[in-house]
């Protein structure tokens, strides 16, 4: 893959993460606060505008709704697995580099 | 027992505007209906709710709002209102710190939306305001008061629109470095 794929944000590549089971909205920010020990906490209009890009990108779809229940959940899709995966390939190569250059 | 509170926030204050609310909420008054330059509040325990804004790209009918606000509500936040593209949120404060937006990026991206608003109005302003003036000087009639109160609010707008617009360049040289 190479160069094909920039960085991912923070805030994508944890939602990516924390659809790798379904979810919806609210749940979605827990697991972000949770996996960060608190350091990030995804804000509800950010991640709104992050799950229209990422379904519009076919990385997560919705799932579909479940009657008596209005919270819409989504799930990652096989493209968007693989985003993850070169993008985990990519922070990687920057650990390795960055400890062996300052030798930590 | 209701308490209502006239007061004028420009476009450009909006950060202002979540201040006093919060300040409000932390008196005992929470926003329960908003209006045009009109709070409406009611009595809350003190300090139980937290207010945002947000200002939607479209009118609040459209459906793409309707999902906006839903989704917000859905994480534990409360719609109040709206006015104009201008809707209010609140949250309980004992479910932590309520924020709209958390990255740069989607900052940002809110900024942009109000400095459109705000550079339309002006630019409309000086048009109408110039066009105005023009006739007047052509045709050689009175002097034109209607022309020059746009030709003045036109430039207010625009130093509104520069305020906003100092916050959002400084979030995108940051975004230079760190997302």
């Amino acid at each position: 893959m190479g160069t094909a794929q920039g960085a991912l944000t923070e805030a994508v590549f944890y939602i990516l993460l924390s659809l790798t089971q379904s979810r919806h909205g609210y749940g979605i920010m827990q697991n972000v606060t949770q996996l960060s020990n608190g350091r990030i906490n995804l804000a509800a209009g950010t991640l709104y505008g992050a799950i229209n890009t990422l379904l519009e990108k076919g990385w997560i779809e919705a799932l579909p709704e479940i009657k008596d229940s209005r919270k819409k959940e989504y799930i990652i899709t096989t493209e968007g697995l693989e985003t993850l995966k070169v993008e985990l390939a990519r922070l990687e190569e920057l650990l390795t580099n960055g400890k062996g250059v300052l030798g930590v | 027992m209701k308490k209502v509170v006239r007061k004028v926030f420009w476009a450009w204050q909006a950060e202002e505007e979540e201040q006093w609310l919060n300040e409000m909420a932390k008196e005992g008054w929470v926003l329960c209906e908003v209006g045009w330059c009109k709070y409406t509040f009611e009595p809350c325990e003190k300090g139980e709710y937290q207010f945002r804004l947000e200002y939607l790209a479209n009118n609040i009918g459209h459906s793409e709002s309707v999902k906006y606000i839903n989704f917000i509500e859905e994480t534990g936040a409360e719609y109040v209102g709206n006015w104009m593209h201008w809707v209010y949120f609140r949250q309980n404060t004992a479910k932590g710190d309520f924020e709209l937006h958390s990255s740069r990026a989607s900052k940002i991206k809110y900024m942009e939306r109000v400095t459109g608003l705000i550079s339309g109005l002006a630019i409309a302003n000086l048009v109408i305001g110039a066009s105005n003036i023009l006739i007047t000087l052509v045709t050689g009639t009175s002097f034109n008061i209607i022309g020059i109160a746009n030709i003045i609010l036109a430039w207010f707008l625009y130093r509104g629109y520069k305020k906003i617009n100092a916050k959002c360049r400084k979030l995108v040289e940051e975004q230079q470095l760190f997302e």
